[in-house]
Order: C-alpha cells, then structure tokens, then sequence
C-alpha cells in the first residue's frame, strides 16, 4: 500500500502539467505512408515491434530546400503530423490492429514542443493522448539531422527535421 | 416519572462534548499529521526526482567523452556527503555498472579500437536492484517518469526510500553501445529514512499524547463550566419542584447567575411562594370550592349526603376552660374528625365554630359517610383523654341541594343551600353525645348495609311535623 502511494505520488509529481490533447485526426489510414521500409527491426525506443508510418497531407506536399553546400534543409510545414502505428510484436497481417501511435506534430511554438516538434503517445484502445514532457524522443531523434544507421542512413548528413525517414512521395 | 441516568442531560452534555471534542479536535489533529507526513513524503521523493535527474545530466555528460572513472569517482564522492545516500548504477541486465569489464570490451569493439582501459576501479559487483521494480523502470513511458518505492532492508532493518530512473539509451549513446537496446541502465537513489521515521512516530507519539491531555484538560473545564453554569442550577431548580410535589414549600433556588438560568430560578422562587400561598390557602377552602374554582362552575342541583357534627356543650367547656386549651382540643377534635372524613372521601364543606359540615358525593358516599360517623364516634368513646373528654353529635341526611358560589364578589363559598342542607344541621342539633342519627332519605340508601336502631319521630326546627329519624349503630359484618 505504501509503495503504490509512493509511485502514485510520484506519478502525479511529474505528470501534473500534463494535459490531455485532441490533436491527432482520426482519419490516419487515409493519409500516404511515410516510409515503404518494412520496420520490424530494433530501434531504442520502439523496440522491435513492428511500425507502419504515415504522413498527412501537409507534410506530404512539402519539398525540402537544398542549401548552397548541396545539403538538403528539411523543414515540414507547421501542421504536418507523422504518425507511427505500433504493434504488439514485430510480425504484422493486414486487419491487425495496432497497440498505440506515437505521433509527431510541427507546430512551433507549442509550450511542449522539443525541436519545434509536439511528441506524442496515443493509446489506440482508449483513444487517450498523451503530450511527452520529457526529452525521450528529441533525444533519439534528434540523430536523424545526421548520419544514422536507418534508411538512407542520411550519408549527406542533411538536416531531416528529425526524421529518420524522407517522404518517397508514392 | 424516573429518571433515566443513561438519559440525564448531565451524560449527555458530556457526551457531546467529547464527541464534539474528539471529532473536531480529533479529527483536524489526524488530517492535519497525516497532510504533514504525505507532504513530507512528496518532498522526499521530488527530492530524490532532482537529484535523479542530476545524476542523469551529469552521468550523461562525463559517459559521452568517456569518462566512466569519473562518474564512479562522482558517485562515491557523492556519498560520502551524506552517509543515508546510496547512489548505483546498474546495467540493464540488472548488474552493477562497472563491476567488470564487460562493457569498456564492448565499446572498445564497437569502436573498432582500445580506446578504453579496462581494469576500471570497480564497485562492489554483488548489489542486484529491487527486480519487480527494476522491471518497472525499464519499461519505457511517456514522461520518463522514475520509480518510487519503500524498502526495509533485511539485515539493518532500515527503511529507504529508492528511486529507480531510467538511462535511456539516446542518439548520442548509439555509437559506443549501438542501437539493439532502448534502456542503457537504471540509476538507483535511496535515502535512509530509519531515523527520520523514528523522528517523526516520537512526533507523532508527543503529537497523540498531548492530544490526548489537552482533551481531557478540555473537558474538565468545559464540564465543570457547564456544571456550574447550567447544569448544577437545573439540578437545584428540579430539587426544589420535587420538593414541593412532595409538599416541600421552603426551599429556594439559590442562583446568583445574571443570566437566562438566573432569571428561570428567580421564577421557579417565586412560583413555589405563589404554590405555598394557594396551598396554605387551599386547608381553608373546601374541595368543592377548589373544585369549582377550576371548573368554573356557576351553581348546580344535585343529590348528595350531607354530615354535620357538632361537639356537645362546647359552650359550658369554653367558659370553664383557658382559651389555649379550648382552641387546643377544639383544633385536636375538628383535626381528627377531618382526617377520617378525608380518607372516606368526604369533602369538609366548611367548620362553623366547633361544627363540621361536610358531603359525600355518589351513591357510595352513603356507606362512606356512615363508616366516617361511625369511626369518629368510636374513636371518642374509646379513647375520651384524647380529646379532653369532648363529645359530639352527628346528623346525616340524603338529598337534593343546591351547589353554588355563593357570597359577594370580594368574599364567596362555594357550598350547599337547601331544605336538606337544614334538616341535616338539625338532626345534628338532636344528636345526644356518642350518637349518629340519620333521616329517613339516608336510611333508605344505606338500610341493606347497617344496622340501625328505630324508627323515632322527632320534631325539628322549622320543620311543622314530626320526621322520621333512625339512629346508626353500625355496618353490617360482611360490609365493611
């Protein structure tokens, strides 16, 4: 009893800012995919679990400037949102359904964004959002403004916004 | 009506008291610890979050140049300031970080050269983490939020408070120890709190125990204020309406308060006095007339048995004898006779001079009359010293009379009026010493029940013939 006080305690300590948003659409399905890449492999932070990417139609319409020195300055339009569905294990079949999404939304400005990004966890079953407060996703992904070890592996070291990926445009 | 002592307002007062005591004080002095221990906790445990999320910063900064000696060096050099603190850090596979080479090995392969030394200083290596919650932190959520737990260790018996936060293993990590994991280790914080904890029961203990006396201090005074205020006065005023139930008219509520129970005392003073007042009035007035003073009634006819007695040559005995002893023995012998016309439930009308007159009321007040008469006369043949050798006559007759208040408004009697009313005075008047003469009327109500002597004709005052009389010698056997 004590140590579940304890944990409670502590979980209202740090999560008594946090606030329940409404930001992800419902309608994500329909939006293009992000990456055609089969992601089933080991990422910190997503583990192995298997991932399809989506990107909505603003971020889908964005075409990234290329800097003097030929490297390419990625920089989605405040609005654009990428949505990871995760699943439960790392093999997927077409009607599975995923277990939550971790979201990113551009919109600078926002008291919680990190890189001009809102990070997000979005329960699948109970549809609840959940803005991250803490640095955990900037931190990984702020490794894809350079060389990295997934897709392209971004061998020109562009600046991708933070995603690991770039929008093939299919 | 008894008094239900589980009921008094004494118990009771108390009792809410004690209740109001207990819950009010009480019950803020139990809200009130136990907000100060939960603050305390918070307080703790927000602590022990900073100084987690320090470790975290500063373990981060001296890793990414690879300054592991340094951090185990920061580590220990950390708890050295205070001997409660105990700061580890564990790989993810749940043992301790540094406690071999096993990972200096790995980065060194990764990075395809020995930039690492091994043989490390170590830290003790045989330290595993709490598993249940170890899992807990390692599993990834949203806000990095760490784990807080309680732990009393088996052999000190000393209660810590640890704190499990994540490493996670971030961008910047990869290059050294790849990407085939999320969580890098945990970094574990616990702080003794054996000695505060007893600190804070010897609080709590001071906290209940003066609790405790400063109750029972409260309802000392409190009761003794109420007692002496307002129950200990109730008390009195109730002594004093018993005692006067009881026919107690000489005691007075002695309250000097200036108050409602001041003011309700001089009230209940002088109800008794107005109480003593009518009851002192009430020997000289007859039943009836209190009767009719209740009843407010005007003037009735109704058939009743009218009784007078009258002590013979009462006049030769007040001028042969001192007026203390006349009154004396005329007070005894009118006292006596009071008395058993009373119990027979007989209502003294009125005395005039050394006369009673007195009714009997119902059907049953014939017989009753007769057994008074009958007593009396005994009684005073029985025992003449009683009265000073006084004797008297008694005449009874039965009839219809006429009841009313009769007299002026400043002076009134409620008595009886009427033909019978005189018959029975002059029966009374013919009545020798020792004897009980009735009219005919009565006799005929009371003839199944006594035994008579007559009948006798004799002539009355006011009357122009002769009337029938019998003379009451006593109540057949079986009567009585």
């Amino acid at each position: 009893m004590k140590k579940t006080l304890l944990i409670f305690l502590l979980s209202l300590l740090y999560s008594c800012d946090s606030k329940l948003e409404n930001l992800i659409p419902d309608n994500h399905e329909k939006w293009p995919l992000f990456t055609h890449d089969k992601l089933d492999y080991f990422i910190p932070g997503h583990e192995n679990n298997y991932r399809i990417s989506y990107i909505n139609e603003i971020g889908a319409k964005y075409k990234p400037q290329k800097k003097d020195n030929d490297q390419f300055l990625y920089n989605y339009p405040e609005g654009t949102i990428i949505l990871k569905e995760i699943y439960p294990s790392n093999t997927y079949q077409p009607g599975d359904i995923p277990e939550y999404y971790t979201v990113m939304i551009k919109k600078p400005g926002h008291p919680h964004a990190q890189g001009d990004w809102v990070w997000l966890v979005k329960n699948h079953e109970s549809k609840e959002e959940t803005i991250f407060h803490s640095d955990m996703c900037v931190n990984c992904h702020e490794g894809a403004n350079t060389q990295h070890p997934y897709g392209d592996k971004n061998l020109g070291k562009d600046f991708r916004d933070y995603t690991f990926f770039t929008f093939d445009g299919q | 009506m008894t008094l239900n002592k589980n009921k008094s307002i004494t118990k009771r007062i108390n009792r809410i008291i004690i209740a109001s005591l207990l819950i009010g004080i009480g019950g803020s002095a139990v809200i009130f610890l136990s907000y100060m221990i939960n603050t305390y906790d918070i307080v703790s445990i927000e602590s022990l979050g900073q100084q987690a999320d320090i470790l975290y910063n500063t373990i981060e900064t001296l890793m990414l140049p690879g300054e592991a000696q340094l951090a185990v060096d920061y580590f220990q050099k950390t708890m050295l300031v205070n001997p409660d603190y105990q700061i580890r850090l564990y790989k993810s596979n749940g043992t301790m970080a540094f406690s071999n080479d096993s990972t200096v090995t790995d980065v060194n392969r990764r990075l395809g050269q020995s930039i690492f030394n091994l043989n490390t200083n170590r830290i003790m290596d045989s330290i595993f983490p709490e598993e249940r919650y170890f899992k807990i932190a390692q599993t990834p959520n949203p806000n990095n939020i760490p784990v807080a737990f309680e732990y009393k260790a088996a052999d000190s018996g000393n209660i810590y408070i640890k704190l499990y936060r994540p490493l996670q293993n971030i961008y910047k990590c990869w290059k050294c120890h790849g990407t085939d994991h999320s969580i890098r280790g945990v970094i574990e914080i616990s702080n003794n709190r054996t000695a505060i904890i007893k600190e804070r029961n010897v609080i709590i203990a001071i906290s209940m125990a003066s609790f405790i006396v400063l109750i029972t201090l409260l309802i000392i005074i409190i009761t003794q204020f109420l007692n002496r205020i307002i129950i200990a006065p109730v008390k009195e005023i109730g002594l004093i309406c018993s005692g006067v139930t009881q026919g107690n008219f000489t005691e007075r509520a002695n309250i000097k308060n200036n108050d409602e129970i001041g003011i309700l005392g001089q009230t209940v003073n002088k109800m008794v006095e107005g109480l003593h007042e009518r009851f002192e009035l009430s020997k000289y007035v007859s039943s009836s007339t209190l009767s009719s003073l209740r009843s407010e009634r005007k003037g009735e006819k109704l058939p009743l048995t009218l009784f007078f007695s009258d002590i013979r040559n009462f006049t030769f005995y007040s001028e042969q004898n001192a007026p203390e002893k006349v009154v004396l023995n005329l007070n005894k012998i009118l006292n006596y006779q009071s008395e058993i016309i009373h119990n027979q439930s007989g209502d003294i009308d009125k005395y005039v001079g050394d006369e009673i007159v007195a009714l009997f009321h119902s059907e049953s007040g014939c017989l009753k009359a007769c057994q008074a008469a009958l007593s009396i006369q005994q009684y005073l043949m029985n025992n003449p010293d009683d009265f000073d050798s006084l004797k008297i006559g008694i005449g009874i007759n039965y009839g219809e009379v006429i009841l009313g208040n009769i007299g002026s408004d400043k002076r009134a009697d409620f008595t009886v009026i009427g033909d019978n009313v005189n018959t029975a005075a002059r029966l009374c008047n013919v009545a020798k010493a020792g004897q009980i003469i009735i009219s005919d009327s009565f006799y005929n109500k009371v003839k199944s029940h006594v035994l008579v002597n007559g009948p006798y004709k004799v002539k009355v005052k006011g009357k122009a013939q002769q009337i029938r009389v019998y003379l009451l010698k006593k109540i057949k056997e079986n009567q009585s």
